[in-house]
């Protein structure tokens, strides 16, 4: 009896400073912050993400290797799109391309472009927001968990977009 | 700890293929240096908007702040730069805090010499805008003596791409220790074939409309068997004495603004004398019917402008193809746009029986999906493009059904060494991409897969040329020579 009162000592020291060290462990690597490097190939694959054509080069499963590190901004893309550098920049490609058109069309009036330049921006432009959210839900759905959950529930509500609200409809559908 | 850092992230953004997807905007230029002296403005200002590419930043970035620019100038290539910034008050430039070689005018530019140079204290916004710099390469005048020295060896050894000579311009942005934008913009210097002076054999083009710099590019022999040499006129070349071709293979391609693409793949012209003249007679442009079945209302504007944008980049790269679209607004008939559906079909039978496929003939679907664009395995002349496509969807979805595909052979350009994100076959990147190299225009119109062809719209010979493949018939896929 003595024997087995011992082992069971034993047995729930050895659990104990198992438990503790594994809580030692978690603790330490909580605390223990990525290193540049990691980061900034998180951000790389979440902006492959976000800009893939046909996306066959596992831009989604890259993003989702680093799930927990991207959740929040992927949140956050999911509710303001592309960020106003970004925005500043294919702004200002697509008024230079709308006059490449224009002064193209002069000898080739097949090409003419048939908007207006601000129109013209603005719609493809809005086309770059709404593939920065609908990429954003879809890699959400796939992270799951309750905080995607709810952030694509609000998005849902405020997206005007009907493509948009359709795919963070499925994202909801099908999230984990 | 934060060179260790900093050298790092440097190296992730400098190394080849994976690494140049970490570059937001990364412009390739690969040209004759003898070229420049003609187009002295053919390399352009490279706007470079202040802030972060992704909204917050990076993961654990300490939120909205000052940046810093980080800028390496290579020597090889490039003497220096000049930066100016649209959106900065006289007040924010001199709180700039400038390290290296660099020097702050009174004008407001900032004169950029080669080497590592660091601008810190650039605010992301001033009165509600996004400030803008604007960087002016300036390219060496000429390249040093062992440079030139080391191209010309590997050249004759054969390798022609890799005779090139590279140099870049790059910019990180840092938000403290975070990398959090860049962009870079490379500069490959092509052996140019020298110019002879005395009139010894020609070649002579006739007919070139818009009479362009045409890029011709010749296979055949000197002193040896000479591969893909590339020679830039409008009209009549010098091209030394060119020797009957031998064992050597002997073809003249050549590449015009408005003229489609000529392949004349048995050339037996030359002769060992002098005094040869070979005339291609560049035919007018092929004009490739297309039909578009537009699914979703919202999208016939979109169609419109996507075919206004991807004639202006098929005429400009020279691939000698223009489209002429048909609308076909079936967006209201719901048996048609059930038919079509969103996307590709599992198999291309029942749509190719419907009325709404024209058979040997490429079909462009604009359907009510979110998605930007694909080219469909089961039927090459399918293609959807969906809600969220941007400028650059329909020029890379057709460039697939003419030939560069699959995308893992080099179809997609991400990361292929002599490519940047401007490339239209990166599969992704800036909607504004604008590029086809002339190795993919020469794919583009001579592939055997290649629906110009399998259509029926090009009768010209044809060759066998993945992407990923290059020998003495197919060109390496990043063979070009700026501006088209």
């Amino acid at each position: 009896m003595k024997q087995v009162i011992a082992f069971a000592r034993t047995l729930a020291g050895t659990s104990l400073l198992m438990l503790f060290s594994l809580f030692f462990v978690a603790c330490d690597n909580k605390h223990k912050a990525p290193d540049i490097t990691q980061i900034e190939s998180a951000r790389v694959a979440m902006v492959d993400w976000f800009e893939c054509e046909e996306c066959e080069e596992n831009q989604l499963a890259n993003v989702l290797k680093h799930s927990a590190l991207l959740q929040p901004m992927l949140i956050s893309t999911l509710h303001k799109g592309v960020a106003p550098a970004s925005r500043e920049l294919y702004k200002r490609e697509l008024e230079k391309r709308h006059d490449e058109l224009m002064a193209y069309g002069k000898t080739h009036p097949h090409s003419t472009p048939t908007l207006p330049k601000q129109e013209f921006v603005n719609l493809y432009l809005d086309n770059l927001t709404a593939q920065y959210q609908t990429r954003a839900a879809k890699a959400l759905s796939a992270i799951g968990g309750e905080k995607s959950k709810q952030a694509l529930q609000e998005a849902l509500d405020k997206s005007k977009r009907e493509d948009v609200r359709q795919t963070i409809s499925q994202a909801l559908r099908e999230i984990k | 700890m934060r060179y260790l850092n900093t050298l790092a992230v440097s190296a992730l953004l400098m190394l080849g293929s994976s690494a140049a997807r970490a570059v937001h905007w990364d412009l390739m230029y690969r040209f004759c240096p003898e070229e420049l002296v003609q187009v002295p403005r053919f390399i352009e200002d490279i706007p470079i908007p202040v802030g972060c590419e992704v909204v917050d930043c990076c993961p654990g970035c300490p939120g909205p702040g000052i940046l810093e620019w980080r800028i390496n100038i290579d020597k090889t290539m490039l003497q220096g730069a000049m930066l100016r910034f649209e959106g900065l008050t006289q007040q924010n430039l001199a709180q700039l805090k400038i390290k290296g070689n660099a020097k702050l005018t009174e004008k407001g530019d900032i004169i950029l010499g080669t080497g590592e140079i660091s601008i810190s204290g650039l605010p992301v916004e001033v009165d509600g805008r996004v400030p803008v710099g604007f960087i002016n390469p300036q390219i060496v005048n000429s390249l040093d003596a062992d440079t030139q020295q080391a191209s010309q060896d590997k050249a004759a050894a054969g390798g022609r791409n890799e005779a090139d000579i590279s140099g870049a311009i790059q910019v990180v942005q840092y938000l403290g220790h975070f990398p959090v934008n860049s962009f870079r913009s490379r500069f490959a210097a092509i052996p140019c074939r020298g110019r002879p002076t005395l009139p010894q054999d020609r070649l002579v083009l006739n007919s070139n409309t818009s009479a362009d710099s045409a890029i011709a590019m010749l296979d055949h022999r000197t002193g040896g068997c000479n591969n893909d040499q590339i020679t830039r006129t409008a009209g009549t070349a010098n091209m030394g004495n060119i020797l009957s071709k031998g064992a050597c293979r002997s073809t003249v391609s050549v590449f015009s603004d408005d003229n489609a693409m000529s392949y004349q793949p048995n050339v037996t012209t030359w002769t060992d004398s002098p005094g040869d003249t070979h005339t291609v007679n560049l035919q007018p442009v092929i004009t490739v019917p297309v039909s578009v079945w537009v699914a979703n209302n919202a999208q016939l504007v979109i169609a419109q402008n996507d075919f206004a944008n991807a004639n202006l980049l098929y005429n400009q790269n020279n691939t000698g193809i223009q489209f002429n679209p048909t609308f076909n607004n079936v967006s209201a008939n719901a048996a048609a746009v059930t038919m079509i559906g969103t996307g590709c079909p599992a198999t291309a039978a029942p749509l190719q029986g419907s009325a709404w496929y024209t058979a040997s003939r490429l079909n462009i679907y604009y359907v009510n999906s979110a998605f930007t664009g694909v080219n469909c395995g089961v039927d090459r002349n399918m293609n959807f493009i969906g809600t969220t496509a941007n400028l650059g969807s329909l020029p890379h979805e057709i460039g697939h059904a003419y030939g560069l595909r699959p995308s893992a052979s080099n179809g997609h350009t991400n990361g292929v060494a002599g490519f940047g994100n401007n490339n239209i076959m990166w599969g992704g990147g800036p909607g504004t991409r604008n590029h086809f190299s002339v190795g993919q225009a020469f794919r583009l119109n001579t592939d055997t897969t290649s629906m110009l062809n399998a259509n029926g719209n090009r009768a010209g010979p044809t060759e066998t040329c993945l992407p990923n493949v290059s020998s003495a018939i197919c060109p390496v896929l990043d063979l070009d020579s700026l501006p088209h």
